[in-house]
């Protein structure tokens, strides 16, 4: 018998209560088991726990749009607010890849997909691994702190090189990151989280525009070059390309934060699988794969339903938000058997993990994601030996509503190899 | 019907995992069609594949 839109008291409570935060995997079983599309009137949107219905969704963007989520939620902001995060809504949520529907979205994602072709992203390999040597040799070599010393720099490094955003200019990608996540994921979104939000995207509207113009003059092989060259051929507007770019750098950076410490503190709390991946490297793109199946950096992802229509056994209305559980469908025990299991030797078979996503929009960077975190993990090993948790060590995570990731990791390393 | 893979293809990867039978990544990590889909079941995955690829890289035609 069909729920229809009614929220169930017993899951409301656990979507609310603090336990959630800690380990939302027992809430997403139970979700479902007893309501796979399950309508939550505190959060007022549908979630889908299932692998085919969240497959479904994301496979399906004439019935889910992608186009307006951040829309609504600026509209739904006090006056005060909104007006404070104008420039929000402007230069972030206009036209850009991942707020867009076909066919604007195949039109800038055929822009910028040449830039990660896999015979762009191999050659990354030795530019990842410099960055990740140079940052253990700077970390605390007695207790380093695998996010702040190094899963939180990594990135920033890796994707101000792909995009080719000056040294000097690197250090304000976290501050953009942490703005933007202050905006969308805060509950109780406040004047002064608008205003910075959007003073920060006006300074980053200016710099890439100017960066776009000096490629103009002086090419390189990097995303901005290439920007410049698709906005000149017609392809996409300067304003698409700015958006793009800046959506880029913040996604490139917050979530692959995230799956570099899940893969870093996952596989210390196996230590014999550890043991394994140290000993034999070539095991770790498989062991990624798995964390991100495990732990999906980005728990979910928002359509708006375009019509009325049937999901499960559920009536959705035309407007309504369909959040897909990405990382809810990747412990769906129909599709991996015993899901809560942590083992970095699975075989996937047939079945595939969605934390990238899943149709049109598949993560742009996905591949880039994925070397990345097998460099970080090999370097890791290769520096540090297998590193230990500390004693007690007790995960401390993000509010889930932004990204699934933990705020610190300290270890002990084996050995230290200068 | 005949299937193919035009040069927006940015390697996603995401027909082989839809339609290993009809796609595979060749040595470019770029989709190439290794089966021409014979039955009707294979051409409603490969229409799938279509609907789901990124780059809207995959063509179908008579």
């Amino acid at each position: 018998m069909p729920l229809g839109r009614q929220s169930i008291d017993e899951l409301e409570e656990r979507l609310a209560d603090p336990s959630f935060q800690a380990d939302p995997h027992a809430t997403y079983h139970l979700l479902r088991k007893r309501a796979p599309v399950y309508w939550s009137d505190r959060r007022n949107y549908w979630l889908v726990t299932s692998m085919d219905l969240v497959s479904h969704v994301l496979g399906t963007p004439d019935d889910f749009s992608s186009v307006g989520f951040e829309s609504r939620k600026i509209a739904q902001l006090n006056p005060d607010v909104a007006n404070a995060a104008g420039r929000v809504d402007e230069h972030f949520t206009t036209l850009q890849l991942v707020s867009s529907d076909p066919p604007d979205h195949t039109r800038i994602r055929r822009a910028f997909g040449s830039q990660f072709l896999p015979r762009k992203v191999k050659p990354l390999e030795g530019m990842i691994r410099d960055a990740a040597n140079r940052l253990l040799d700077n970390a605390s070599p007695d207790q380093p702190d695998i996010v702040s010393d190094y899963a939180e720099p990594l990135p920033v490094e890796v994707i101000s090189e792909i995009i080719g955003i000056p040294r000097e200019t690197r250090n304000r990608i976290p501050v953009v990151t942490l703005d933007q996540r202050a905006f969308f994921g805060s509950p109780s979104l406040n004047i002064g989280h608008a205003e910075r939000f959007s003073s920060t995207l006006e300074e980053w509207h200016d710099l890439l525009s100017a960066w776009m113009m000096e490629r103009r003059s002086f090419p390189k092989d990097d995303v901005l070059t290439k920007a410049a060259e698709m906005v000149d051929e017609g392809r996409i507007t300067n304003d698409e390309a700015v958006t793009t770019i800046l959506h880029l750098v913040i996604a490139g950076n917050g979530t692959t934060t995230a799956l570099i410490s899940n893969a870093v503190y996952h596989i210390l709390s196996h230590p014999a699988q550890a043991r394994l991946l140290a000993d034999e490297p070539h095991r770790i793109p498989n062991a990624v794969e798995e964390v991100l199946r495990f732990e999906a950096p980005l728990p979910t992802d928002r359509r708006i339903a375009t019509r009325t229509l049937t999901l499960g056994d559920q009536t959705i209305s035309k407007g309504d938000l369909v959040m897909s559980g990405l990382a809810a469908a990747n412990r769906d025990p129909d599709h991996f058997p015993d899901p809560d299991a942590f083992d970095v030797t699975r075989t996937f078979g047939t079945s595939h993990q969605l934390a990238f996503g899943w149709g049109i929009h598949l993560c742009l960077g996905a591949p880039v994601a994925r070397l990345e975190a097998s460099i970080a993990l090999q370097v890791l090993f290769e520096r540090f030996g297998v590193a230990q948790l500390l004693d007690g060590f007790e995960p401390n995570w993000h509010a889930i509503t932004t990204h699934r990731g933990l705020r610190t990791l300290p270890i002990k390393p084996e050995r230290i190899q200068r | 019907m005949s299937v193919f893979v035009t040069e927006d293809c940015a390697g996603t990867g995401l027909c082989v995992a839809v339609a290993p039978v009809i796609f595979e990544l060749n040595d470019d990590g770029l989709s190439t069609v290794i089966t021409s889909p014979s039955t009707q079941e294979l051409l409603e995955t490969a229409k799938a594949a279509a609907r789901l690829c990124p780059m809207a890289a995959i063509q179908l035609e008579d």
